[in-house]
């Protein structure tokens, strides 16, 4: 983590965002959590039906 | 021949100045349209803290919010304005290396009684960069306003708003969101969308103030437990954080400098507040997942409609500090961290303490904010935090220290000037005004005519 620049000279219209290297990784993570919280979601309101 | 080059030597020169005058006009507008978009975050307000009010204090809570952002208006005009150029290198009034900072540069550029502060033909940036800062020290105080509901009196509360508003976070903003500031200088404190310099201020200014205040009756029994108090309009609520939710497109659309002006910090691009450059697309990237990322996350805890919509805000918090340059997933898996886990533990904690606060500000504002700023110093270390030669890098320690400050500045005053209140007796309602309502005993109106 962190930055994969130290200047600011060197991402001169160029992308400039923390987490290079690591775009996969966080996009994997981020639909991992979509789909933990619809799980979650469903189950949820599967048991809130059976009441 | 010499004769048309001068046609074209003028000809050049006339496009440059229809130029000029055309980035002036549109740098104008954009920070003109920051305004009325952020007044929006005042319908939020409003419309959210009526709504988790009870039916018989409704009026009186929209009282209090309508004239904390009514005061707010000239009393930043009158010395807000001021100590956001005065005070950035500390209580010593310098000059920072910028020299856009000290007591003579707040003078030429914030002085209520010159013609600075007024209109003319020549500044079409000061007004509506006055008009922003002070949209900014509205949502301050308007995020104290809800903790407070349904018991503080009215008078002292503006005061309280006043003091936050126009000059706590004022002073913060100068110390870091400020390109001369010294947390900036020193420590390379990094806040572009102020999770720390509003968000964390307000929400620990307004626990200062909860704490003398105290709890409205019936929200602790007396073995400690606490009872749930339901506003009367939760749509009503859900809508106005909506509404916060949309007030803050303008919020941060503030936060970037327009190029090409003599203020500007680059003439081609647009930058954050230090003079790093950004984009409005990073911004708008970061924005949308921030604010999906905490209402999914507070969805999959809380299935609570107020929690939820109150992590559409959340989220934008706990990121805000670093959405010029986080990457978009990063982005959504803070908000939604800070929003399902660390936002209803804050709650709970909070409510364990014996604090009631109505709205849950100190955890969406207070706690949140403080996840923004750590997080910068987490994911974003490294990062110099201006442009200059040797600028101080964005750090974890300085991140930290920032935070501490932060905490400071908003707690210690809110504490002090509500304790000051308690003890002269006028902080509170009565118990009769509480129980009774306050709409009966100090509204001339009636919100719900039962005929």
């Amino acid at each position: 983590m962190g930055a994969s620049f130290e200047t600011w000279d060197a991402v001169k219209d160029a992308a400039y965002y923390v987490g290079a290297g690591s775009e996969a990784i966080w996009l994997a993570i981020s639909i991992i959590l979509c789909v933990v919280a619809l799980v979650i979601g469903h189950s949820h309101e599967s048991k809130a039906n059976k009441k | 021949m010499e004769e048309k080059i001068a046609e074209l030597v003028a000809e050049i020169a006339a496009l440059k100045a229809a130029n000029a005058t055309g980035n002036t006009v549109a740098a104008e507008t954009y920070y003109y349209l920051t305004i009325p978009l952020m007044v929006l975050i005042h319908v939020g307000f409003l419309g959210y803290e009526m709504g988790a009010s009870r039916a018989k204090n409704v009026l009186a809570s929209g009282i209090k919010n309508i004239l904390a952002f009514a005061f707010m208006l000239p009393t930043f005009y009158y010395f807000g304005w001021w100590t956001y150029w005065a005070f950035p290198t500390g209580f010593d009034f310098g000059v920072g290396p910028n020299e856009i900072s000290g007591l003579a540069y707040a003078a030429a550029v914030a002085n209520p009684i010159t013609e600075v502060m007024g209109p003319h033909l020549g500044d079409n940036a000061s007004g509506v960069f006055v008009g922003a800062f002070t949209l900014f020290a509205c949502a301050t105080a308007s995020i104290m306003s809800g903790s407070v509901i349904e018991r503080i009196r009215l008078v002292p509360f503006v005061v309280l708003a006043i003091i936050l508003g126009s000059f706590a976070w004022v002073v913060a903003a100068a110390w870091g969101w400020h390109a001369d500031g010294w947390l900036v200088q020193k420590w390379g404190y990094h806040d572009f969308g102020a999770s720390g310099v509003v968000h964390m201020i307000s929400g620990f200014f307004a626990l200062g103030v909860l704490i003398p205040l105290g709890a409205r009756i019936g929200k602790f029994n007396a073995d400690g437990t606490a009872n749930h108090i339901s506003g009367h309009n939760m749509p009503m609520a859900m809508i106005g954080l909506m509404m916060i939710i949309v007030g803050f497109w303008g919020f941060l659309m503030a936060c970037l400098i327009y190029p090409g002006e003599a203020w500007s910090w680059s003439a081609t691009e647009f930058t954050n507040i230090y003079g790093t450059p950004m984009t409005l697309s990073a911004l708008t990237f970061n924005l949308l997942m921030a604010i999906s990322g905490g209402i999914i996350g507070a969805w999959m805890t809380t299935r609570d409609p107020f929690w939820m919509m109150s992590a559409g805000l959340g989220g934008i918090i706990a990121t805000a500090a670093g959405l010029d340059v986080f990457w978009p997933p990063m982005t959504f898996a803070i908000a939604f961290v800070a929003c399902a886990f660390i936002m209803p533990a804050s709650a709970k904690f909070i409510e364990k303490m014996g604090i009631d606060d109505a709205v849950g500000a100190v955890t969406v504002h207070g706690v949140l904010g403080a996840v923004g700023l750590l997080g910068v110093g987490i994911f974003a270390a490294g990062i110099p935090s201006t442009t200059a030669e040797g600028a101080a890098q964005i750090s974890f320690i300085g991140q930290l220290i920032g935070t501490i400050v932060m905490a400071l500045i908003g707690f210690v005053p809110g504490l002090l000037f509500a304790s000051i209140f308690k003890a002269m007796g006028i902080l509170r309602v009565s118990e009769k005004v509480e129980r009774d309502g306050l709409d009966i005993s100090e509204v001339p109106a009636v919100a719900y005519p039962a005929e």
